[in-house]
């Protein structure tokens, strides 16, 4: 099975190849392997229509649970024909539509990695594994949408669409490391043996909405819907394969896939029917507003997958029997109407509805797979689209909750598909409007073979459905229901409630064909709900971020050294702020001033010192600047002696000399330092800053000498003041020198900082004489 | 006199230190090779620069070489002290010092000067010498445990970094150069102060000792963290972590890309290394809770600074700046978990970490070699004139972001688990914040990343002028990285069962 | 014995001060200068409680090795200083603001 999916990709590779072999006509011969893969699918479809579960195991990093398992049962099957065989037609179309375009070699390398991470994504049944290959398709989705990237709304479509969809993506990696972690596996099998220790977890709601916020971005459900529509702007053919067929379905079958594990709950069943609620209505009113075609099928995709979600909410048996019947009658008849669309659009070069009339003359076999297109859309006897509608009626009818709701919202989204098969069918094709002189040609061949092929399909599955999709259907919705149940499929069921709401439907529906003009004209004030819904919240939240990332580097990387030390120490006094908001307030120690032990010469260093950083502080003078900074070292020296360490006051004083030399020297060279006065006010802030920070150290260092440090040491110290002061010296140098590790240490650093140093001032040189 | 135990000790010692030799080869190769390099240098006036980095070539793969050996007589969770409890030899530094082998390797063979190129060394001796002193550096940082050796470490590898970052001989990095070391010289002031701090509260510099530990515990939380804080500050800005992260656009910018690259990949790893170590003496102390929560604050701030800041860059070497402050962040996220799960993945994260940003380094020298320019507005449209590398670019990019099928992703998702479970098991809130900023700005870091690959492909391009020179070297090298960034996520275990041989030093005291 | 406190009330003015001069200093030079008082202040700090080390020399010698350090970073700074005041012609810090967002 593994091969199925390598087999995707590995042609992608060969296809820039194969291109230049073939010249353009290349596209016909890549056709053949999604046909190889739905063959070689078929053959298994005796084996999984009696109830067979095939699943091959391939290691990957089996420590930690995740490895390419990939399972193949009625939904997987269900969904990997349907993959294959709208590849296959879809690669036949394209190769015919996109003989004008540049570079079409990279859009079928892309439509095959595509084709290819779809399949791995409903034959996965490890998470990660789904994920990886969720990711791809989400990525894949936007090199295609991108591919017209002359225009600048492709490309933002194409970035949009893959923001919406990637970051729910991520969600959905959060949902499924949880639910790793809540299962101990990754492994879909297995969590769906311990389901019910899933649901009863308290991580249960966070996995659920995880998971489904990345089947709604995926599936365009409200309020995540906006992105749909503007990946119209990918050549016809993607819009028919990924936006309305395939890839939107993944979200559908990411919650069908889910429903025997996560479903059954009151927030699963809830959540779902109240956004596919939503969507439903919302795609079918904005449907209806919409005069570009494209648009308009894109709203009533949005509108199918609210059906869809809504259906599996519902979580009856029916309801998910009638959403996975919808899900193919659904996929027949648009995807068949993208194609219808695509011909339209080259060969007339518009979509405008209000524009196209009475081709019927011009096109007539694109005009009969219209037709037979919209009977299924609209739900007529006795095509395919029809059984699917009259079992989601009845699901509905029969829904445990809220079914009268349920109804009369399937049935406002019914009465809107009508119209708008009506609109196509009819409006498109037979009614004659506009006599400006035109002549259209009919579209090659090879763009008629797909849509007719679909068109008829929805004509030949209603008629034998019992015989051609029921034993399928039966499994896939026993794997998403998880119980065995018997599905009848038949296109007539005898007069009853059921059809007479088809009939209403099919009525209303007509009568909303005639008044369409005139709610078309209704302000909806739709306008007002484009700038405020969630396409400019999307549009807002690129804004705000922009503007957060504006402020934050304004604020923390301007340039300003003393900006950054300011950062910093308020970043500490926040962090020491909130350890005193969780620990006792005892900030300031009573400080032990042993007064009477104080040495006269200790007081005038400590004093001596204390006046030289001062006026180090406040001079302005270069000469003073660096005397001042060598009276303090000295005086550090001096101090070093006190405490008996005249090996390190000598270093001290040679350095510090050493140190101030340098200064006066650099100094010279330099002009003389100029001071600018800051302005009193951040001057006042800084310095308050500073000796915030300088007591709080302070108050640290007395709390040392307080603590009963080391107390031990302290007798071990009082012992042997005068040895420990003067007597162990000698040994004290020699330890110092075999500190053979240090040393080195010491010596690459200095040797570095030699050899720098002389390199920086020989580039100066070299570029003086260049001069 | 020092009386007689005491020379008895002290000769003890000497035969310790003598004995440390033997496990400090690696070290001393790299030191010994700086010296012959530096004598080759004078004495040669030709100054042909392929063979000084020949030399340096040659030393660090010798230096693989005598790692390598350590790593295989190294037994799981053995840990050697070196030199009076200096250095600490265990496989988690060993594991370090191949990764900054690597890095090392990948910078000379980045300034291996091809033909019309502008020579990447304008003074090459002193650059190439700089450059092994830095993996000097990373190297003896990585094992240190002693405060002393830390702050001798780390300032090896500043003063490596300042002066490369200056030696490019123009305006930019001169400035670059300044504020580096300004900046660079008062968080390390900060640390030694911190340090002596540690020192009067435990009598002692060994950061592992027992007496160590046993000295936090008696210490007052306050002057505690205050301290903790001070010390950390070198790490920080070794790691480039917030709010030390500053310094790293600029000099980004104004220096060697390189050396650049070599930057944002060693000296990190090694500063988290050190991060570790002392973190793990924390782990002790009725302290550790707030620690954590301390460094998951710097994770989240670092992960979030550097990616908001990214968005908005035109110049690519700035934004690679940024998502390298990002990266550190995620980085972080594995100590903070304060588990050894979350250190394997931080160990998993470094190694593949390395492979893409070199990659990402390489590529945009590669097209600021055909554009002559780093703004990333010229890279329009060379994707469709040089598809490989615009699909190399893709993978990079991709991997970066921490998408599958990369590596990136790989990495991303055993930090993302660790932090997971983490939670699970200690239900510290400040955990589950980690997880869903790390989301949210993986989220954030898709818009960046995909800028490039999207000017590659998706726009026209804009300038004419673009310079058809082929380097052949660069672009096999980079076939080179993006191989094991691919491989490694379908091999993954490759690279984890050589971690997992690793124990790490986390929550255990020594001797 | 010397009682301590006064030394580290001392170092703790000193690293104070130090922190002052960097945050509201402009030039170069003097900010180096005041990270210079910084460090005498950790130096100060180690010699003081290497008084209560029983082998007296681990602060000791780490005061020495900060010492020639900090001299190695000084001067490479100043070398950079003159670096910069090559291109910029200043060494006041706000002056040399090129590189940026």
């Amino acid at each position: 099975m593994l091969l199925i999916v390598l087999i995707g990709y590995i042609c992608a590779l060969l296809v820039p190849v194969i291109a230049k072999a073939l010249g353009r006509s290349h596209g016909y011969l890549i056709a053949l392997v999604p046909l190889g893969v739905f063959v070689y699918l078929s053959t298994y479809f005796n084996r999984i229509v009696e109830g067979e579960v095939i699943s091959r195991q391939y290691n990957w990093v089996p420590s930690l649970d995740v490895n390419f398992t990939f399972q193949l049962d009625g939904l997987s099957l269900f969904f990997g024909l349907l993959i294959s065989f709208f590849g296959f037609l879809i690669f036949v179309y394209a190769a015919a539509y996109m003989k004008g375009y540049k570079e079409s070699d990279k859009f079928f390398m892309y439509l095959l990695i595509f084709m290819a991470s779809m399949l791995g994504l409903v034959m996965s049944s490890n998470l990660i594994a789904l994920f990886i290959f969720w990711e791809l398709t989400s990525f894949s989705s936007y090199l295609l949408i991108g591919f017209s990237h002359n225009a600048k709304t492709s490309r933002n479509a194409a970035l949009q669409a893959f923001l919406v969809t990637a970051s729910g993506g991520l969600a959905l990696l959060a949902g499924f490391i949880i639910l790793g972690e809540v299962t101990q596996t990754y492994e879909l099998v297995e969590i769906l043996s311990i389901h019910e220790r899933v649901i009863d977890h308290p991580y249960y709601l966070a996995i659920v909405i995880l998971i489904l916020l990345g089947a709604f971005t995926k599936s365009a459900q409200f309020p995540f819907h906006f992105w749909l529509p503007n990946a119209m702007a990918a050549p016809t053919p993607v819009s028919a394969y990924l936006h309305s067929a395939t890839m939107v379905k993944a979200g559908i079958y990411l919650i069908a896939r889910f429903n025997p594990t996560l479903g059954g709950t009151e927030i699963w069943q809830f959540t779902l029917m109240i956004a596919g609620g939503i969507t439903m209505l919302l795609g079918a009113i904005l449907a209806i507003q919409h005069t570009d075609l494209k648009k308009i099928l894109a709203y009533t995709t949005i509108s199918a997958l609210g059906i869809l979600v809504l259906m599996l909410g519902a979580g009856t048996s029916l309801a998910i029997q009638s959403a996975m019947v919808f899900l193919l009658a659904h996929a027949l008849y648009k995807g068949a109407l993208f194609l219808i669309t695509g011909n339209i659009d080259k060969q007339t070069g518009s979509r405008d509805v209000l524009e196209l009339s009475g081709l019927y003359k011009f096109m007539p076999f694109t005009g009969v797979a219209a037709f037979l297109a919209c009977f299924s859309m609209a739900g007529v006897l006795p095509f395919f689209g029809f059984i699917g509608k009259e079992l989601i009626y009845e699901a509905a009818l029969h829904a445990t909750v809220q079914h009268i709701a349920l109804l009369v919202a399937v049935i406002v989204s019914g009465v809107a598909f009508v119209a708008i098969a009506i609109e196509i069918g009819y409006g498109l094709f037979i009614q004659n409007i506009s006599f400006s002189e035109r002549n259209y040609k009919e579209a090659p061949v090879a763009m008629l073979v797909a849509p007719v092929t679909l068109a008829v399909l929805g004509l030949v599955f209603g008629l034998f459905a019992g015989v051609l999709v029921q034993p399928l259907l039966t499994q896939v919705s026993n794997v998403v229901g998880n119980e065995d149940l018997p599905l009848e499929l038949h296109f007539w069921h005898g007069f009853n409630l059921v059809l007479m709401l088809s009939l209403l439907t099919l009525l209303l529906g007509t009568a909303l064909f005639f008044v369409r003009k005139g709610i078309r004209k209704i302000p909806l004030h739709l306008d007002y709900l484009y700038n405020h819904g969630p396409t400019a919240w999307y549009d807002g939240l690129l804004q705000l971020i922009k503007r957060f990332a504006r402020l934050q580097t304004s604020y923390f990387q301007n340039g300003y050294l003393r900006n950054y030390i300011a950062v910093i120490v308020a970043f500490f006094s926040f962090m020491l702020a909130s350890v005193l908001w969780q620990f006792d307030l005892k900030i300031f120690p009573v400080a032990n001033f042993d007064i009477d032990n104080v040495r006269f010469y200790e007081v005038i260093i400590l004093a001596f010192t204390l006046v030289a950083v001062f006026v180090f502080f406040k001079t302005r003078s270069r000469l003073t600047s660096i005397v001042t900074m060598g009276v303090v070292g000295y005086a550090v020296a001096i101090i070093f002696i006190f405490f008996g360490a005249p090996d390190v006051a000598i270093t001290q004083f040679l350095i510090e000399t050493l140190t101030v030399v340098l200064f006066v020297l650099i100094l010279h060279k330099l002009p003389p330092l100029r001071f600018y006065p800051l302005k009193s006010f951040q001057n006042g802030l800084y310095i308050i800053i500073s000796i915030g920070f300088g007591l709080l150290m302070t108050s640290v260092l007395l709390l040392v000498t307080e603590h009963p440090m080391v107390s031990g040491l302290k007798a071990y110290f009082a012992e042997n003041t005068y040895i420990l002061g003067k007597g162990k010296n000698a040994v004290n140098v020699i330890l110092v020198d075999f500190r053979a590790l240090d040393t080195m240490g010491e010596i690459s650093v200095l040797a570095i900082a030699a050899i720098g140093i002389v390199a920086l001032l020989k580039l100066k040189l070299v570029k003086g004489k260049m001069k | 006199m020092p009386d007689v135990s005491q020379m008895q000790g002290l000769t003890n010692k000497l035969a310790e230190i003598t004995a440390s030799v033997s496990s400090f080869l690696p070290e001393i190769s790299l030191a010994v090779s700086i010296i012959i390099i530096l004598i080759y240098d004078l004495i040669t006036h030709k100054r042909q620069r392929q063979y000084l980095l020949l030399f340096a070539l040659v030393a660090l793969l010798l230096t693989g070489y005598l790692t390598s050996l350590q790593w295989l007589s190294a037994s799981r969770g053995a840990e050697e002290f070196l030199f009076n409890d200096m250095l600490v030899l265990d496989k988690a530094s060993i594991f370090a010092k191949f990764v900054f082998l690597v890095a090392g390797i990948l910078t000379i063979l980045m300034s291996w000067p091809d033909r019309a190129h502008k020579p990447m060394l304008s003074i090459p001796g002193e650059q190439v010498i700089l450059l092994v002193g830095l993996v000097l550096g990373t190297f003896l940082l990585c094992m240190s445990v002693n405060l002393l050796m830390v702050y001798l470490a780390l300032e090896l590898i500043s003063l490596c970094s300042y002066i490369l970052c200056t030696m490019n001989g123009d305006k930019p990095g001169s400035e670059a150069g300044l504020k580096f070391i300004l900046f660079g010289a008062v968080s390390s002031a900060f640390m030694l102060y911190g340090m002596s701090l540690f020192y009067g509260f435990t009598g002692s510099l060994h950061i592992n000792d027992p007496s160590f530990v046993a000295g936090l515990e008696t210490i007052h939380w306050l002057p505690l963290t205050v301290a903790g804080l001070l010390v950390i500050s070198g790490f920080l800005f070794k790691i480039a972590a917030f709010p030390f992260q500053v310094w790293a656009p600029d000099v980004y910018q104004g220096s060697p890309t390189p050396i650049v690259a070599f930057f944002s990949v060693a000296p990190k790893i090694a500063g988290l290394f050190i991060l570790i170590r002392f973190t793990n003496a924390y782990s002790f102390v009725d302290l550790a809770t707030y620690w954590q929560e301390i460094l998951a604050a710097v994770a989240i701030l670092s992960m979030t600074v550097g990616n908001f800041a990214a968005i908005r860059q035109k110049n690519a070497k700035r934004m690679l700046a940024y998502s390298s402050i990002a990266h550190g962040g995620f980085l972080l996220c594995g100590l903070v978990t304060f588990t050894d799960f979350g250190l394997s993945a931080l160990l998993f994260y470094a190694a593949i970490y390395v492979l893409m940003n070199f990659a990402a380094f390489l590529i945009v020298m590669l097209l600021e070699g055909k554009t002559h320019s780093l703004e990333m507005d010229t890279f329009k449209g060379l994707g469709l004139k040089f598809p490989v590398l615009g699909v190399l670019t893709i993978v990079a990019m991709i991997a970066l972001t921490g998408l599958p099928p990369t590596a990136g992703f790989t990495a991303k998702f055993l930090i993302f688990s660790s932090i997971w479970a983490a939670y699970a098991s200690s239900a510290k809130p400040i955990l589950l914040y980690l997880l869903i900023f790390g989301l949210f700005n993986t989220v954030i870091s898709l818009a960046y990343y995909l800028k490039i690959p999207y000017l590659l492909f998706f726009k026209e391009s804009a300038v004419t002028m673009v310079s058809d020179r082929k380097d052949y070297l660069k672009n096999i090298l980079l076939v080179f990285l993006i191989i094991p960034i691919i491989l490694l996520f379908f091999k993954s275990e490759w690279l984890l069962y050589i971690i997992n041989s690793i124990t790490f030093v986390f929550q255990k005291v020594h001797k | 014995m010397i009682p301590i406190a006064h030394y580290l009330f001392l170092s703790a003015a000193l690293f104070g001060i130090g922190l002052v001069i960097i945050i509201t200093k402009k030039n170069a030079i003097v900010v180096l200068m005041g990270i210079e008082l910084i460090l005498n202040a950790a130096n100060l700090n180690l010699i003081a409680f290497s008084q209560y080390d029983p082998t007296l020399i681990q602060g000791q010698s780490f005061a020495l090795f900060v010492i020639i350090i900090a001299a190695a970073e000084a001067a490479v700074a100043l070398a950079i200083i003159l670096k910069v005041y090559h291109f910029y012609n200043t060494s006041v810090l706000h002056e040399v603001h090129n590189l940026g967002d």
